[in-house]
């Protein structure tokens, strides 16, 4: 019969609610730190361990999107402030679409533990309240510290922006506002300062936010080569090219890239073993594709954004002489055995470069 | 090959049990030993898992015992539960309680997993009130906590205005 020493054992096995809280939604994980105290206790850690801005089941039980009871957005923007203060350290892996979510997150010197950061494009909530500089400046995670760049610069990036002449030409704020262009701003150093308080990141996906090109390359390297256990990069930037990420990251297991430069050049012998998913965030011809491939050889996944038209006789010939390289060069290396391969949009594509693929 | 001998397993209460070796290898735990020390011709004493619970497990390791996605049975979050298993943990909450901490420690992932659904499915789509009532706890929350709780995690944004 049900008592509550059973009740006890059950939930007092961490691994144990773990493999429970698998089959659950997140709402039913609301009502479970609902029940009592200790039922709290266990499942708090898991109702915050993932907070995804882009989930259906995470927006319903935040009622962000129930327009009837939706209270104000500044009212949920003020909600989440607080609740991700309170819970953010249970935090493992975070999808922040949201700017609130980010910042907030970002705020809470207890969030370090995170394994999977995941921003991407931002969406910035509505806010009725115009935001004061001085108010930014100030709520910023830490007052902007110190950061050596690897040019021997000292500065956070957003007190260089602040200072760059063409910032000031394009007026920081409006009487009391800050414009749409600082706020990008701020949310990059925001990300940035997440990122160094969480080394342990395996699976990283950086904003697409204008601002993040105008950061020095160096900057942005010494920050990803902090993170000792990254395996997962999804970089939309046109500042790192892939030969580059590829040298620097050789652990890397996911790569998803739109700056391909130095790709073609690479020496025949250099390859990178440990990458088994790879995507292309741009056009590219197929001839192309085939030279990468010669260099990763424990390839499994395969994304391009789209096919680029080249002249057939160009692929027929790189068919020809990739699938081995030169016997002069030592011994063979076979292409990798892709077992997933998409394109997201093609381009007017003949029939024969298909086939020949 | 060894999937004809037996082993000889003996329950918390000191009952011996003698199943065959593929049985026994459904136990990553089990398989580990078996493998590492070789069948010593000796009970391997189980303290952690009482007798009408090794004979529950072994019921279900008996049942799938020539299932070839054993280890992958139940990998499927979404899938439903086949009837047979469905009926399997048809018991009383101890029981099931006792199996999920037996799949536990004998490293029986699919009943591990069965288990642990069969105990989700029993919190899906319910209040805290009727989680309450299903597991015959009381909630011991002072209105004010259980009133913050709410509000901090989200939805309960009506009892804010």
């Amino acid at each position: 019969m049900p008592s509550t020493t059973t009740d006890n054992i059950i939930i007092s096995l961490p691994e144990v609610i773990q493999f429970i809280a698998i089959y659950l939604e997140p709402s039913d994980i609301r009502s479970c730190i609902l029940v009592n105290r200790h039922w709290n206790q266990s499942f708090t850690p898991l109702l915050w361990r993932t907070v995804d801005t882009l989930s259906k089941p995470w927006q319903r039980m935040f009622r962000i999107h129930d327009s009837k009871e939706d209270p104000p957005r500044d009212e949920i923007a003020a909600w989440i402030r607080v609740a991700i203060a309170k819970y953010g350290h249970h935090i493992r892996q975070l999808t922040a679409t949201w700017n609130i979510v980010l910042e907030a997150v970002s705020a809470n010197s207890g969030c370090t533990q995170l394994t999977s950061l995941d921003v991407g494009s931002v969406m910035y909530h509505r806010t009725t309240t115009p935001l004061a500089l001085e108010t930014v400046m100030a709520a910023l995670p830490h007052p902007p510290t110190t950061v050596l760049y690897a040019t021997g610069q000292t500065a956070t990036p957003l007190v260089q922006w602040l200072h760059l002449p063409w910032v000031s030409n394009r007026r920081i704020y409006r009487p009391g506002v800050v414009n749409e262009d600082l706020r990008r701003k701020i949310t990059v150093e925001r990300f940035w300062s997440l990122v160094h308080q969480n080394p342990g990141l395996v699976r990283l996906k950086l904003p697409y936010l204008g601002p993040m090109n105008d950061l020095s390359k160096e900057y942005i390297l010494e920050r990803l080569l902090a993170l000792k256990q990254l395996r997962d990069l999804d970089l939309e930037l046109t500042l790192l090219d892939a030969r580059t990420m590829l040298r620097l990251f050789p652990n890397l297991e996911r790569l998803r890239i739109y700056n391909l430069d130095g790709l073609l050049m690479l020496p025949v012998q250099e390859q990178y073993s440990h990458l088994r998913a790879l995507g292309l965030r741009t056009y590219v011809m197929f001839s192309h594709v085939i030279k990468v491939l010669n260099h990763l050889p424990g390839l499994e996944e395969l994304w391009i954004k789209g096919v680029a038209v080249e002249p057939i006789a160009h692929l027929r010939a790189t068919m020809a002489s990739a699938s081995v390289v030169p016997k002069a060069q030592g011994e063979e290396v076979a292409l990798p055995l892709i077992k997933s391969f998409h394109i997201d949009e093609t381009l007017p594509r003949d029939d024969e470069s298909i086939a020949l693929l | 090959m060894s999937a004809h001998s037996q082993i000889l397993l003996t329950s918390s209460e000191g009952t011996e049990f003698i199943i065959d070796r593929d049985i026994a290898d459904k136990s990553m735990l089990l398989k580990c030993m078996l493998e590492d020390i070789g069948e010593i011709g000796q009970a391997v004493p189980l303290p952690n898992v009482s007798g009408p619970i090794l004979t529950k497990v072994i019921e279900y390791c008996t049942h799938h015992r020539d299932d070839p996605n054993f280890l992958s049975a139940n990998d499927d979050v979404a899938a439903e539960i086949d009837e047979w298993d469905l009926e399997y943990c048809k018991v009383d909450q101890g029981t099931l309680y006792e199996l999920i901490l037996a799949a536990n420690y004998l490293d029986i992932k699919p009943l591990m997993d069965l288990t642990c659904k069969t105990v989700a499915n029993m919190i899906k789509a319910k209040s805290p009130e009727e989680i309450r009532k299903t597991f015959n706890i009381t909630n011991d929350f002072t209105p004010e906590e259980e009133d913050q709780v709410r509000r901090e995690n989200g939805k309960g944004s009506r009892r804010l205005s």
